[in-house]
């Protein structure tokens, strides 16, 4: 048997678990090299002093930093639900009667929010934007038909391009 | 590990089990069987008890998290460790990722528990030898310390160290070979020292 392998069998033989032809072989070896019955020596004494080696205890009250840690992470999720479920109920619900009383506060039968309606004498109104607007004030400025040219952007300005609808003005 | 004292008369899957639906006794009674095997190993893993206790405390942590999937668990001793040892690799490559030295081990905290034989100068070369195999053990990469403590200081079996490091059995024995000669390697002007004393 060579070094290299007898260097490599260490544990096996350890173990007790080299074959019997192996464990001849192994035997012989060491008998005739005193380099590989030196290094056995050293082995065999660093495995029984390492199995001797002083134990560290863990420190005090583990298991109540542990169950402290578990507590604290199950309690937050809990805690924080417990106070946001009621806060976001409430919230929904006031969002649902505000938007309901803003409906009932504008809402008039028989007119579509947001329709022209052109009254006798020209005068307009624009509903589900408040208050009467006359319609003097939506009136746009119109483009110069009568000049010989094509129109362009430049000839229309809105003068309330926030509005959703234009009045025409009485004479086009 | 677990299940080896006679007093254990609740098997760690019952006591798991038991955890998995609020009995908290029963997961005090797992950290009292297994802090300080689990401590002792991280300790020697991580070299630093600040850090050790830190890891012990995730590793129990996750070990509560994990109780509701107990029913996959077989063996509990070995999925502890494998818990265990995964943070102490986590911990290591980190540790390296920012830092590459290597920590030394501190001396409080130990707890000797084998009567220390021999005469005064035995006593003191073997207490001389034991820190220089802790320092060396500490020395030693990830892969191979870890096979080393499971087996030459934590006294665990071929077939644990596979399971907790999902490994071979044949490769923990080389690794286990491979991580004593390197130790031997290390030592080898100290413990000839010894020999001819």
């Amino acid at each position: 048997m060579r070094c290299s392998k007898c260097v490599l069998l260490y544990t096996q033989w350890k173990d007790g678990e080299l074959s019997a032809r192996s464990g001849a072989e192994l035997r012989e070896h060491l008998a005739a090299c005193d380099a590989c019955r030196s290094l056995y020596a050293r082995l065999d004494r660093i495995v029984d002093v390492s199995s001797s080696l002083p134990r560290f205890s863990a420190p005090g009250a583990v298991a109540d930093k542990v169950i402290a840690r578990i507590r604290s992470c199950e309690t937050v999720p809990a805690r924080f639900s417990r106070w946001l479920t009621p806060r976001l109920a409430y919230g929904a619900l006031a969002m649902v009667v505000a938007a309901a009383l803003t409906f009932a506060f504008f809402y008039q039968p028989g007119r579509r929010p947001g329709v022209l309606v052109a009254g006798a004498d020209t005068k307009e109104r624009i509903y589900s934007l408040g208050p009467a607007v006359e319609s003097t004030e939506l009136v746009v400025d119109e483009p110069d038909y009568s000049l010989n040219h094509a129109p362009s952007s430049e000839d229309v300005i809105y003068s309330l391009p926030s509005l959703p609808v234009a009045a025409r003005p009485a004479s086009f | 590990m677990g299940n080896s004292s006679a007093e254990d008369a609740v098997s760690d899957l019952e006591l798991f089990e038991r955890t998995s639906r609020g009995d908290e006794d029963a997961f005090v009674e797992i950290v009292e069987r297994y802090k300080d095997h689990l401590y002792n190993f991280l300790r020697r893993m991580v070299s630093d008890s600040v850090e050790a206790e830190d890891l012990l405390q995730q590793t129990l942590f996750k070990v509560y998290r994990k109780s509701l999937d107990h029913s996959r668990i077989r063996n509990f001793s070995s999925w502890i460790f494998t818990v265990a040892a995964n943070l102490a690799r986590d911990e290591l490559r980190r540790r390296a990722r920012v830092d590459k030295k290597t920590h030394s081990l501190d001396e409080q905290d130990v707890e000797w528990t084998r009567d220390r034989k021999g005469t005064p100068v035995e006593k003191a070369a073997q207490s001389e030898l034991r820190d220089r195999i802790e320092r060396a053990v500490s020395s030693l990469d990830e892969i191979y310390r870890m096979v080393f403590i499971l087996r030459d200081i934590e006294g665990m079996s071929y077939e644990e160290i596979a399971s907790i490091l999902n490994i071979r059995i044949g490769t923990v024995k080389s690794r286990l070979n491979r991580a004593r000669l390197r130790l031997q390697e290390r030592l080898e002007p100290y413990v000839k020292e010894v020999f001819r004393t």
